[in-house]
């Protein structure tokens, strides 16, 4: 009976107590193959779906199929679920950042299928940030199943993001990559070694599942100086790109908000929206990889006009998709919409300057979507590797870096936060390890109190008022009422400090005549960031805690510089 | 090692809900198992060097709460001892004689003692009135002192301290304590007694050792049940 006990509590192995590094790494492996057989799973029931809805493309009505698809969705994940609709990385990264990394089960299968409905049936979306969110949930379940730490959590929620995308990628660097910049922005010993694992094992599942086939295979380019010079405007039209897929989005996601339908009736209109544009550019549908593999292979037939209104369409039909309530992620629209960027670009180019010795058009499309992900996502490095890493031409290095920096710069010029960042950023939740924020949001009220004044009655003379004073090691004295205990004023000693050596006042005032009747006071739950600004503004330097109408202690600044110092240096040490 | 969750906060000087949620966030080198943590000792001094937190297995608590507790100035009294009939009839020859009188001193801290009493007089006379002195020295004394007593002095022939008061004093406390707060509390009790003058009257005649002692019990019940 002991034995079956132990094996769930891994963690109070006297070899593992200690230094969990080699627990993390071995639960890691397990983690990065449940959320690689994850990604497979989306991956597969798309091929299937795409598959089965083929022959209904051609059919008149088949503009209702999206519709359909986002309905069901919609429904799917608020009926069923019970969860809210979206792509899910800025929940991972919230929870991450508050919770230790608590998500629950059900998350780590609703996303697949939600998004497996809307992407399937035509939708405008991409598989990986549902994928990220089902690998983070099944790292998070692992975690809880083996009762293991916050720390250890975290660790292993970044190991099921960095398994999920190496696993749908067939790229372990850009798995490790994404996950350090986007869903846990530190970069310790101790996380990246059990999510590289985690993502080698992701990527391995793979390629034992679907062979080991780079996604959209390139052929050798040569790049010479011009193409350097080339790039740069290129960087300027994918931060551009990104610019605009971020204030579509938004845009959209405000009308879609006015119109007072049932949310699974607004996924539908999107959808129909969607469905009706496909008629137009069939380019625009499904996540697109289609189309990216041709434009890479340089085999895309239509000139720039077309490069450029596909384009256009793509980054609507995202919108219509996402902002009206379907479910999937950025991810694949991204790379989308900048290979269109990259290759009208490069037509212009060539329109302008006819005799520019240019690179094929399949290395534009490619730094295009480095670009516009770098823009997007404003981590330059995830970019850079995940072209690197899906196109398997390392050739194209120089201007890829030049186009990821740049446009990486442009994009933050105009919006400062990432698209998976904004939300949190806004509602100030974007709490990243070892800084300000974090520090103060971790520390309770509870931990900062002090609970050694000494309350005094209101019909206290000030003579009998001293002997509290001479007893005290503190500077204030909540005042009680003497029968019900409620908390009514403080005395602050510098405010009375005059009146303390007038012989005369000590027995014709009372305590309840000098009290401060209207103090600023703190509550429990009261955030430390709000509490400080407080004191900031009225110039305090401690507030009394305030509970039921009951005093329950002091909140100093002297004492919270104490466990501030203590908080930041036990979050930013490396783990024992 | 086990120990319980509060004695471990109590020993890393730390709240309660602190340890709980660093052990909750596996911040800290303890595993949580019901009330009791479980831990490494070597490894949680480690740790707690890194974070610049002592971990301490102290018995030092129980210590500070004795200091400025009950019965102080009685203790300190017992410790120093009372005698009657000193001699001497200047400050100096009185103040040699009373050093002679403090227990447990070798010649030179002796020596010194008496430097810094006088040294102290030089300030200003540490006659209080109504015929008592209170004489210390100027600083704490390094050694020699491990405990605060004071050696209560009955002179044989009453003596110009040049007190505040100009009485000629007859009565000497020699206060002697090894840190300032000790000095500062044990004086203040002190002069509490003096404040009043039926104990200024009670050491006009002579009382012994026993006596004294209980007298000083009364009064320090006085103070103690006041709350000062």
């Amino acid at each position: 009976m002991k034995k079956l006990i132990s094996w769930r509590y891994p963690a109070r192995l006297p070899f593992f107590r200690m230094d969990d590094r080699l627990l993390l790494i071995s639960i890691g492996v397990i983690v990065g193959i449940c959320s690689g057989l994850a990604a497979i799973g989306l991956n597969r029931s798309l091929i299937f779906m795409l598959e089965g809805l083929h022959h209904l493309r051609h059919l008149w009505w088949a503009f209702l199929l999206p519709a359909a698809g986002a309905m069901a969705s919609s429904i799917f994940l608020e009926k069923i679920m019970k969860e809210g609709a979206g792509h899910g990385v800025p929940e991972v990264i919230y929870s991450v950042s508050r919770y230790g990394g608590l998500l629950r089960f059900r998350s780590s299968f609703s996303r697949l299928i939600s998004a497996c409905l809307t992407i399937g049936s035509g939708g405008s979306a991409g598989p990986e940030a549902p994928v990220v969110m089902s690998g983070a949930a099944i790292g998070s379940t692992i975690a809880r199943f083996f009762y293991l730490n916050d720390r250890q959590r975290t660790t292993l929620v970044g190991c099921g993001a960095a398994g999920a995308i190496a696993g749908i990628f067939n790229a372990p660097l850009t798995g490790i990559i994404f996950t350090m910049e986007i869903i846990l922005g530190e970069w310790s010993m101790v996380n990246i070694i059990p999510i590289a694992v985690a993502a080698v094992s992701g990527a391995e599942i793979s390629r034992i599942l679907q062979g080991n086939s780079i996604v959209f295979e390139s052929s050798g380019f040569h790049i010479t100086g011009v193409d350097l010079f080339a790039s740069l405007g290129l960087a300027v039209v994918a931060s551009f790109a990104s610019v605009l897929l971020t204030r579509t989005l938004r845009r959209m996601h405000g009308v879609s908000s006015k119109v007072k339908v049932p949310l699974w009736v607004r996924a539908g209109i999107g959808g129909c929206a969607v469905g009706l544009l496909g008629f137009v550019v069939p380019e625009a549908m499904g996540e697109g990889y289609h189309s990216i593999h041709a434009m890479i292979q340089g085999v895309f037939k239509g000139g720039m006009g077309i490069a450029a209104i596909a384009f256009l369409a793509k980054i609507l039909a995202t919108s219509l998709t996402l902002g009206w309530g379907g479910s999937g992620g950025i991810f694949a629209p991204c790379l989308v919409i900048g290979s269109f960027a990259g290759l009208a670009y490069h037509r212009f180019v060539l329109f302008a300057f006819p005799s520019a010795m240019l690179v094929n058009e399949g290395c534009f499309a490619l730094l295009g979507m480095a670009g516009m992900m770098s823009g997007i996502l404003q981590a330059p490095l995830t970019g850079i590797f995940l072209i690197l890493e899906i196109t398997g031409s390392y050739e194209v290095m120089l201007p890829l870096i030049i186009v990821s920096a740049i446009s990486t710069t442009i994009t933050h010029y105009f919006e400062p936060a990432s698209f998976y960042h904004k939300d949190l950023k806004e509602r100030g939740e974007l709490l990243r390890p070892g800084t300000d924020s974090r520090v103060l949001a971790d520390i309770s009220i509870r931990e900062v109190i002090e609970r050694d004044c000494i309350a005094v009655s209101p019909h206290t003379l000030l003579r009998e008022f001293l002997y509290t004073v001479k007893r005290s090691t503190r500077n204030y004295f909540p005042v009680e009422d003497e029968e019900t205990g409620r908390f009514l004023g403080m005395i602050r000693l510098e405010h009375i400090r005059p009146y303390l050596f007038n012989s005369v006042m000590y027995d014709t005032v009372f305590v309840e005549q000098i009290m401060d009747a209207n103090p600023e006071t703190v509550r429990y739950d009261d955030n430390l960031s709000e509490v400080l600004e407080t004191m900031d503004a009225k110039r305090l330097f401690s507030m009394p805690v305030v509970s039921n109408d009951r005093f329950v202690g002091m909140v100093s600044k002297a004492t919270l510089l104490d466990k501030y110092r203590d908080e930041l240096n036990v979050q930013t040490s490396q783990a024992f | 090692m086990k120990l319980t969750i509060d004695e471990i906060a109590r020993r890393l000087e730390l709240n309660l809900d602190t340890l709980e949620r660093w052990i909750r966030q596996g911040r800290i080198p303890v595993k949580k198992r019901g009330d009791e943590g479980i831990f490494n000792e070597p490894e949680l001094k480690r740790w707690a060097v890194a974070q610049r937190r002592s971990y301490t297995v102290s018995t030092q608590g129980n210590r500070s709460e004795q200091d400025g507790g009950t019965c102080m100035l009685t203790t300190a009294m017992e410790q120093g001892g009372c005698f009657t009939g000193v001699g001497g009839s200047t400050t100096e020859t009185v103040l040699k004689a009373c050093v002679e009188l403090v227990p447990g001193l070798s010649t030179e801290t002796a020596q010194e003692l008496y430097i810094q009493l006088m040294a102290r007089e030089e300030l200003i006379s540490t006659g209080v009135g109504k015929g008592v002195a209170i004489p210390h020295p100027r600083n704490p004394l390094g050694q020699g002192i491990e405990t605060p007593m004071i050696i209560t002095c009955f002179l044989e022939n009453p003596v110009d301290f040049k007190s505040i008061d100009d009485l000629p004093v007859s009565v000497l406390f020699l206060l002697l304590n090894p840190s300032i707060e000790d000095h500062l509390n044990l004086l203040s009790r002190l002069s509490f007694c003096l404040r009043e003058d039926s104990f200024v009257r009670f050491l006009k005649t002579y009382p012994n050792e026993e006596q004294l002692l209980d007298m000083v019990k009364k009064m320090e019940a006085k103070i103690e049940s006041k709350g000062i």
